[in-house]
């Protein structure tokens, strides 16, 4: 029997390797798609009518452990994850007692020293209802419609684009997806600000989406978009799992949403690979979706996690994962040696990002100046003298502050997300770290 | 094209620091003019999208090459594309074109009436080459300490303790000596930091002091450092900075800006509510645990709470970040000023915006504190008005002093003392021969002598003042009290000294017993009662403690109160008793305690302590008010 969950649990590795190849085009490849081993777990994600769980197989021994986040640990999830395992005959496997997960999270080793896997990390599906579609298609049409026929310098006070934008968040899908929420504070902001050239890329933006929606046969960049926009989960579009990473947050920040600051967005970065991933969550009327836990920066050693197939850096859901408060030199090292000291890609990467995810794409890069100019404005140069600025129009303390800190220290890095402005690529910066003559220290700015 | 940069016109109207472009035109002054050289059918697509197709849909389809029958959406999105294509093929990302910006942050206002040294020294290190870093003036620097502004007291202090530990020839003995008397006697919480550096490197009794609270400081870091790593490990399931007791805690965080980096994360974790099992509960006591610590570090944090929805977090986060001395602070509060729409939030902000030199809400926090309805909102207006206020205001401060809430009054008498008017002098004086309340004396005489300081800043004479000191009479009844019992004392010195003897061999209950005997015989004799109370305490037994320190007040209050060791080893009784009955849900009583402790006179009691015993109370009553 263990020969045979070794070889459907095989099956299953390679399919995911091989969708795992298709989809990740800006990590490394699996290092050992091709090695053979053991096969000591099996995770599951059942679907039954809709609801979703995971079922995971341990074997130990001779024997099978089913670990299950449903509620009924030997209800229809475990039974349908048995009978893929055994090859339509559950009764053929010799099983241990299923224990649900959710249990095992209380036990002291379990507390933090690896979290299961949870559904609640994940967004919450939305049901691909054509009617809401429909419904959220002809909003954001009105939406569109009202500004053009408005224009934008009239459109803040508007009524006829606040009812249009209101009936477009009436219409939405619930929980709001983050792509619509990040969507419409963008919007908020540009009006109230007249950012004409940001309303440009949103409209566009729009237009491309409410296209997606309206094709019963979606393109590969159509599909793009509806997952930028609602989530891989949301419209069942197929994302990766990732698993023995260790990955260090290295910023976070609160972004404009469907009200202020309600949404909160970490960086993590992956010292195997040196791909960028974020987390995201929602932040509003006193209700927080679930996150991974820990300070920042923190280490996160990362026994399962899902990938998204979402503009750069792609999200992740933490699904098993434990953490650590103190990065040591070693990791910090490893983020210094894999970030490129000159500044020229940073335009390829957001033009590309641009053109593909229009005005929801905002790329986070990680840039190792080799020198600053303080006037005019704080820019970053490379050792080509290519230079950024810094963009701190929305916290103007956090320019002085930057300015202050590379007066007196020696910067190793910063991070920061990628802006354009006027046809100048801009930093907005949200971390960094600097030498102050003793130790090396990382600086959280946002 | 997030036009994040150069075009921000958020709240502008509002005085906030903005960044423009060197050329000095925003977007809006730009779409402005276009729209002035618009004619009626503008030939610019960009202008359709500014100003709206609106009927002129035909001269658009027309631009656009769209067939006559097209509708209204598909012009839109015709419009919309071709703009965008535009763009990006325009879309000019050159590393060359740096000369052409510049930020510019218009600084917050410096409105004030104070146009005398302290007033010039209220906003900035260094103004008009003067600075109080470069301050070699012993006297001066005293002044500063007692009646300067948050800023201003923390510098002096600091410059004052490196004056002293660099042995500075320029000092004579008798200097060196104020010196010395001047940082003994400072004792504001929220100086506490300051002090300590500056005492730690001098000889003496003070530095002796200041070392061996550094040593007890290491111990908890140390000890705390280890239950943090414990914590993520998942091998202890308290958060361990709040399962302190409460004076080791303020002891802890009152100087987090010695403390690394990575303590700094979680304490910002627990801040933000990401570490899992964090509270509203806890993260407000943590919040207003770091209100004197200043530390930059928490910066991100605190703005991420007080950017949030969890408006029940938002006055304690301001006041905690409003204390902080970092750029980004300023605009932080700006922004939250004008978003929040609660009362006690935004006086608390306009408060604190004049601290970082914002004076413009002055008018706000005056009708608030007239139409006040609850004695918390009137608190807090009376506490932004001691950043807020000047000479003219401080009538309104003075109408608060007899006010029947002693908290209210309490906070009076700081904002008199910040605001450091002369007029305020009479009623003061006035007011510390009437009230019982040793608290309210010792904050009286701390306001005057902050006066008189900030008088001798600003180069005035001071009036005739009234002589009488209450406090020095009450002292000298009670001695004259305690005096009369000397006989009997000596009676009992043997049975005393025996008591001692067995409690230091360990013979505790022996000697307890024999303490306890010469207290029912010698009921007013002082010494016996606070061997007893030390004796319990030193024990962990607070509620045995309790009615001996109770006791000893009674008979001999100044004793207590002068002493150091002992009025430490009170307020911990009291603290810790009241956090165990807190535990045993009796939270009345729990706050009945804290202020009994806090109506004592406690200068002599640790910062630490006093800012403890402020912030618990607080938190006592939020627990009972809930």
């Amino acid at each position: 029997m263990k020969k045979t969950i070794q070889q459907a649990a095989a099956g299953i590795t390679q399919r995911e390797e091989n969708s795992f190849a298709e989809n990740h085009t800006q990590d490394k490849p699996y290092p050992n798609a091709q090695a053979s081993g053991t096969i000591e777990k099996v995770l599951l994600e059942v679907n039954i009518a809709g609801h979703k769980e995971w079922v995971t197989a341990s074997i130990d021994g001779e024997k099978i452990k089913i670990s299950t986040t449903a509620e009924n640990s030997n209800g229809p999830h475990v039974q349908s994850a048995l009978k893929f395992l055994a090859q339509e005959d559950p009764s053929a496997l010799t099983l241990e007692n299923p224990t649900p997960l959710n249990e095992r999270n209380t036990s002291k080793e379990s507390r933090r020293s690896i979290h299961p896997p949870s559904i609640s990390a994940l967004p919450p599906p939305v049901k691909e209802d054509f009617s809401t579609f429909q419904e959220l298609c002809q909003a954001l049409k009105g939406v569109v419609l009202s500004l053009i026929r408005t224009g934008t310098l009239e459109a803040k006070n508007a009524p006829s684009v606040t009812a249009a934008i209101n009936r477009f968040v009436e219409s939405s899908p619930h929980p709001i997806p983050l792509g619509i929420a990040r969507w419409h504070g963008r919007i908020q902001t540009a009006l109230e600000q007249s950012q004409h050239e940001t309303l440009i890329q949103l409209l566009h933006a729009a237009t491309t989406f409410i296209q997606a929606l309206q094709t019963q046969e979606k393109t590969t960049h159509q599909n793009k978009i509806m997952t930028t926009w609602l989530g891989a989960h949301a419209i069942e579009e197929e994302s990766w799992t990732i698993w023995e990473r260790t990955l260090i947050e290295i910023g976070r920040e609160r972004l404009d949403g469907m009200s202020r600051a309600s949404i909160e967005r970490r960086y993590l970065f992956d010292t195997t690979s040196g791909a960028l991933y974020t987390e995201e969550r929602s932040c509003s009327f006193k209700h927080c979706t679930p996150i991974s836990v820990g300070p920042c920066p923190r280490i996160i050693q990362v026994g399962l996690a899902e990938v998204e197939p979402s503009p750069h850096p792609r999200t992740i859901h933490l699904l098993q994962y434990s953490v650590a408060a103190e990065p040591s030199p070693k990791h910090w090292n490893s983020i210094a040696n894999q970030i490129p000291s000159d500044f020229s890609h940073l335009e390829t990467l957001y033009v590309e990002s641009l053109q593909t995810y229009s005005a929801l794409c905002e790329p986070f890069v990680l840039v190792q100046p080799a020198s600053f100019e303080i006037k005019p404005g704080l820019h970053l140069l490379d050792p080509q003298k290519k230079s950024i600025p810094i963009s701190c129009a929305n916290n103007p303390g956090l320019s002085q502050q930057l300015k202050q800190i590379v007066q007196k220290h020696a910067v190793q890095w910063i991070s920061g997300r990628l802006i354009d402005s006027q046809g100048v690529l801009m930093l907005a910066p949200i971390s960094l770290r600097v030498f102050d003559g003793k130790h090396a220290r990382f600086i959280r700015l946002t | 094209m997030e036009n994040h940069e150069p075009t921000t016109s958020d709240n502008a109207s509002a005085n906030e620091p903005l960044s423009v472009l060197e050329t000095g035109q925003s977007v809006q002054e730009e779409s402005r003019q276009t729209q002035a050289q618009t004619t009626e059918s503008p030939t610019e697509l960009v202008d359709w999208l500014l100003h709206g197709m609106g009927p002129r849909t035909e001269i658009l389809r027309n631009q656009l090459q769209l067939p006559e029958d097209a509708e209204d959406q598909l012009i839109a999105r015709t419009l919309i594309k071709t703009l965008n294509d535009k763009a990006l093929s325009s879309l000019n990302i050159s590393f060359e074109n740096r000369q052409t910006l510049e930020h510019i942050s218009r600084p917050p206002t410096n409105i004030t009436s104070d146009t005398s040294l302290i007033g010039q020294l209220a906003f900035s290190e260094k103004q008009q080459g003067r600075s109080i870093q470069n301050m070699d003036d012993v006297l001066i620097l005293q002044a500063m300490i007692k009646g300067g502004n948050l800023w201003q007291r923390k510098a002096a202090i600091l410059r004052l303790g490196e004056l002293l530990s660099k042995g500075n020839k320029k000092l004579s003995n008798e200097q060196i000596k104020k010196a010395h008397l001047q940082l003994a006697q400072a004792h504001d919480v929220e100086t506490s930091y300051e002090r300590t550096k500056a005492k730690i490197n001098l000889s003496g009794a003070l530095g002796k002091l200041a070392k061996i609270e550094n040593e007890q400081w290491l111990l908890l870091v140390k000890k705390i450092k280890q239950e943090i790593r414990d914590f993520w490990d998942g091998e202890n399931n308290q958060e361990p900075i709040m399962n302190l007791p409460g004076d080791q805690r303020a002891l802890l965080l009152l100087r987090t800006r010695d403390l690394e980096d990575w303590i700094l994360a979680h304490i910002n974790a627990v801040i933000e509510g990401t570490n899992g099992i964090s509270t509203i509960k806890t993260r407000l006591g943590i919040i207003s645990s770091l209100r004197n610590t200043s530390d930059e570090r928490l910066v991100p944090a605190l703005r991420t709470v007080l950017e949030s929805d969890e408006t029940e977090l938002h006055v304690q986060t301001a006041r905690t970040l409003g204390q902080i001395q970092n750029p980004q602070v300023y605009s932080i509060l700006l922004r939250a000023f004008h978003r929040s729409t609660q009362g006690e939030t935004r006086v608390m902000l306009a408060g604190l915006l004049a601290l970082h030199g914002n004076f413009e809400h002055k008018d706000y926090v005056l009708t608030s504190l007239n139409k006040s309805e609850s004695d918390n909102f009137t608190t807090i207006a009376l506490e932004a008005l001691q950043t807020l206020g000047s000479g003219v205001d401080s009538e309104n401060a003075v109408n608060f002093l007899t006010h029947k809430n002693p908290k209210i009054a309490l906070q009076a008498i700081v904002t008199l003392r910040h605001i450091g008017d002369l007029h305020a002098l009479e009623p003061l004086f006035s007011m510390r021969n009437k009230t019982e309340n040793a608290r309210l004396r010792s904050e009286i005489n701390d306001a005057t002598e902050a006066i008189k300081a900030r008088m001798d800043l600003r180069g005035e004479e001071l009036p005739e003042l009234p002589t009488q000191d209450t406090l020095l009479d009450i002292k000298q009844k009670k001695n004259k009290h305690t005096k009369n019992k000397f006989q009997l004392r000596f009676l009992g010195f043997t049975s005393f000294l025996w008591a001692k003897f067995l409690i230091r061999i360990g013979m505790h209950h022996k000697g307890i017993h024999r303490l306890q005997n010469i207290t029912a015989k010698y009921p007013k004799w002082t010494t016996p009662w606070i061997a007893l109370a030390m004796v319990w305490f030193k024990k962990n037994k607070f509620a045995q403690a309790l009615p001996s320190f109770r006791r000893t007040l009674e008979l001999d209050r100044t004793r207590i109160e002068q002493n150091p060791t002992l009025i430490r080893a009170l307020v911990q009784c009291f603290i810790r008793r009241a956090e165990q009955m807190e535990k045993e849900g009796k939270v009345d009583v729990a706050r009945g305690l804290i202020e009994e402790v806090r109506s004592n006179h406690l200068n002599q009691a640790p910062s630490a302590l006093r800012f403890e015993l402020d912030r618990y109370q607080e938190s006592l009553e939020k627990r009972l008010n809930a």
